[in-house]
């Protein structure tokens, strides 16, 4: 103790009797301390009642993902291939004379295209000019 | 875990570990026996270990001590959520209990109680472990886990205040 006060230390003493005089027995709360409580095992149930879906879940995917497991289907089946697909808006691009559109003129020869009698025949200017 | 001796030695300081128990609920009987048990429960499956780096006594009252505060905090906690206060005060905090009507150390005990209970804690706590448990101020310290220093202050703050209710007391 550091510095006697015999005026405090009595009225301890006197506090100490009286609580030892009304406390517990050692033996039966260490018992109770030894044995599992009620709370303890409740705890335990609801710890193993959380996990159980937790562990089957991270079984269950470790079961799909295993090497020699059954493969997801590719996202491109049933797909066609770039060579065979259409747009849906193809028909648009069909238009009147996209034929002559689609090859190149023969050279030396003119065309008639939908002018009638009046229409231009015959080589064109700069093929005369050439053959001359 | 607990070996035989430690357990002997457990048993002998029982009767202190109560009277600690007691300081560190408020005098609340039930409320110390749940920590002491809890306390005991903690030694047993592990989680307080002795290392030995203290006495056994320090240890011990270590645990009861952190213990009764996590038992508080979580009784504040509950009170807090269910919005349940008495008196203004959480549930549980510092009643001092009616002394059963023993002659001779009943009355001395009872003002000693209701002084201790109105001093701040620590002072209140660095009281008992010196004049009640007889532990130097070092060891004190270690329950508290505060410096020596600290400690000190506490002690005589704690005795001058302590000394002036109980002769106000008196003189009442």
């Amino acid at each position: 103790m550091s510095e006697s006060d015999p005026y405090l230390e009595r009225a301890f003493a006197a506090l100490r009797r009286q609580e030892r005089r009304d406390g517990p027995a050692f033996a039966p709360l260490w018992q109770a301390a030894g044995r599992p409580r009620r709370s303890q095992r409740v705890r335990h149930f609801v710890l193993v009642a959380a996990a159980a879906p937790m562990v089957a879940a991270a079984l269950f995917a470790a079961w799909l993902i295993r090497p020699g497991g059954p493969a997801p289907p590719h996202p491109s089946a049933g797909a066609p291939t770039i060579s065979e697909w259409r747009p849906a808006t193809d028909f648009l691009l069909r238009t009147p004379g996209r034929e002559i559109l689609g090859e190149a003129p023969p050279l030396g020869l003119g065309y008639s295209i939908g002018l009638g009698s009046s229409g231009v025949t015959g080589p064109s200017p700069s093929t005369e000019r050439r053959s001359s | 875990m607990i070996e035989r001796s430690q357990e002997q030695r457990l048993e002998e300081l029982h009767p202190a570990s109560f009277g600690w128990a007691l300081q560190c609920c408020g005098w609340d009987r039930q409320e110390a026996e749940d920590v002491l048990q809890e306390a005991y429960v903690k030694a047993l499956d592990g989680r307080a270990r002795f290392d030995g780096r203290s006495s056994l006594k320090t240890w011990l009252f270590a645990v009861i001590r952190r213990t009764a505060a996590e038992r508080r905090r979580a009784r504040w906690a509950r009170a807090l959520l269910s919005l349940r206060w008495r008196d203004g005060r959480p549930e549980g905090s510092r009643a001092v209990a009616t002394p059963e009507a023993l002659a001779g150390d009943a009355e001395t005990a009872r003002g000693l109680r209701e002084a201790l209970s109105r001093l701040p804690v620590r002072q209140s706590e660095v009281l008992h472990l010196v004049f009640y448990q007889e532990l130097t101020l070092e060891q004190a310290a270690q329950v508290l886990g505060i410096s020596v220093g600290s400690a000190r202050t506490h002690y005589h703050r704690g005795k001058t205040s302590l000394r002036e209710r109980l002769r106000r007391e008196e003189t009442r």
